[in-house]
C-alpha cells in the first residue's frame, strides 16, 4: 500500500512538472475531455436547465461544424480528422456549459464559438487539459503530504 | 426572466416558435455552405475573368448573403429574447434594422447580375457542348439532411427549454 501511494505520488509530480503535455496526442485529449464531460454529466439530475443548454450547446457546435467543414469526403483520413475535431469540439462546449452552468442563449453562443474555432480547438482543449491535471495532481499531493502532522 | 419564454407573435406557441426557429436557422446554415462552397470556386477561377459561370456563381452567393444577413439577426433575436436585458434585446432590434438596410445590396447584386446575364447564362447552358453528367446527384443531398436534421433538433432544443423552464 505504502508502495502505490509512493508510486501515485511520483506520478503526480511527474504530472506537475513534466513537459510531455506538449505532445499529447489527440485521442489522448478525446479521452480526457470524455471522462471530464462524462463526470460531470453523471452527477447532474436532469431538469430543463441543465440539459436544455447542453443539447443547445452541442448541436449549435455540430452544426458549424456541419456547414464549415471543406474537406472532400472521398480522403477518408482527412475525414476521420474532422471528425475526431467535431467530437473534441462537442465535448469541450458540453464541459464549458456544464462547468459554467450557462444559459440556452450563452450555451448556444459558446458553442457556436468553440465549433467555428475548427481545429484551432486542439490547443484550447490541450492547455486546458494540462490545467487540470496539474491542478488534480497538486491538489493530491497536498492532501497526501506525509509531513503533514496528523496525516 | 425579463420577459416571457417567447415574443408575443408567437402566441405563447412553443410549436410556433420552434418551426420559426428551425426555418430561420436552416435558411442561412444552408446558404453559408453553399455561399462558401461558390466564393471558394470564385477565388480558384479568378484568373478566368468574368463569364457566365461566374456570373452566375456570384449571383447565387449573393442570394446566399442576403438570407444570411436577414436570418442570422432574427435568429439571434428570437434566442436571446427571453434572457437578455430590455437594452440589449434593443440593440439586437437595431442590429436587425441596420441588416435590412444592408442586405439591399447584395439583393440588387443579385437581380442585376441575373438581368444582364441571363441571354448568356441560357445560351452556354443550352449550347450542344454542354456536358450533362446524368449519374446519381442525390447522394449530394446527404449532407442538407444531416444539417437540416441537427437544425430540427437544435430549434426542438431551444423551444423545450424555453417552455419548460
Amino acid at each position: 500500500m505504502r508502495g502505490l501511494c509512493r508510486i501515485s505520488r511520483a506520478w503526480a509530480r511527474f504530472l506537475l512538472n513534466t513537459v510531455v503535455f506538449d505532445r499529447i496526442s489527440l485521442s489522448g485529449l478525446v479521452l480526457t475531455s470524455a471522462g471530464t464531460a462524462g463526470l460531470a454529466t453523471a452527477q447532474t439530475t436532469t431538469p430543463y436547465e441543465v440539459w436544455a443548454p447542453l443539447m443547445c450547446g452541442c448541436l449549435a457546435a455540430l452544426i458549424v461544424r456541419g456547414i464549415s467543414i471543406t474537406t472532400p469526403s472521398k480522403k477518408k483520413r482527412y475525414m476521420v480528422f474532422e471528425i475526431l475535431v467535431t467530437l473534441l469540439s462537442v465535448l469541450l462546449t458540453g464541459t464549458v456549459i456544464y462547468d459554467r452552468q450557462y444559459t440556452i442563449m450563452y450555451a448556444t453562443f459558446t458553442g457556436m464559438g468553440i465549433g467555428a474555432l475548427g481545429v484551432g480547438v486542439i490547443g484550447m482543449a490541450r492547455s486546458w487539459a494540462k490545467t487540470m491535471l496539474q491542478n488534480l495532481a497538486r491538489s493530491y499531493l497536498a492532501a497526501s503530504d506525509p509531513k503533514k502532522p496528523g496525516t | 426572466m425579463p420577459h416571457g419564454p417567447f415574443p408575443a407573435s408567437f402566441d405563447g406557441s412553443p410549436l410556433l416558435f420552434g418551426w420559426a426557429l428551425f426555418s430561420l436557422i436552416l435558411m442561412p446554415s444552408l446558404a453559408l455552405m453553399i455561399g462558401g462552397y461558390l466564393g471558394r470556386d470564385l477565388w480558384k477561377d479568378r484568373r478566368r475573368g468574368v463569364d457566365a459561370v461566374s456570373a452566375l456563381r456570384s449571383l447565387v452567393a449573393a442570394v446566399c448573403t442576403a438570407v444570411v444577413l436577414r436570418c442570422v439577426p432574427e435568429v439571434i433575436y428570437m434566442i436571446a429574447y427571453a434572457e437578455a436585458s430590455q437594452p440589449t434585446i434593443a440593440s439586437i432590434l437595431t442590429v436587425k434594422r441596420v441588416c435590412d438596410i444592408l442586405s439591399l445590396g447584395p439583393v440588387i447584386f443579385w437581380m442585376g447580375t441575373f438581368w444582364l446575364w441571363y441571354p448568356d447564362i441560357v445560351l452556354k447552358l443550352r449550347s450542344p457542348v454542354a456536358l450533362v453528367w446524368a449519374d446519381n446527384r442525390w447522394p449530394r443531398l446527404g449532407r442538407f439532411a444531416g444539417v437540416s436534421f441537427l437544425c430540427a433538433a437544435f430549434a426542438a432544443s431551444v423551444a423545450l427549454g424555453r417552455a419548460f423552464s
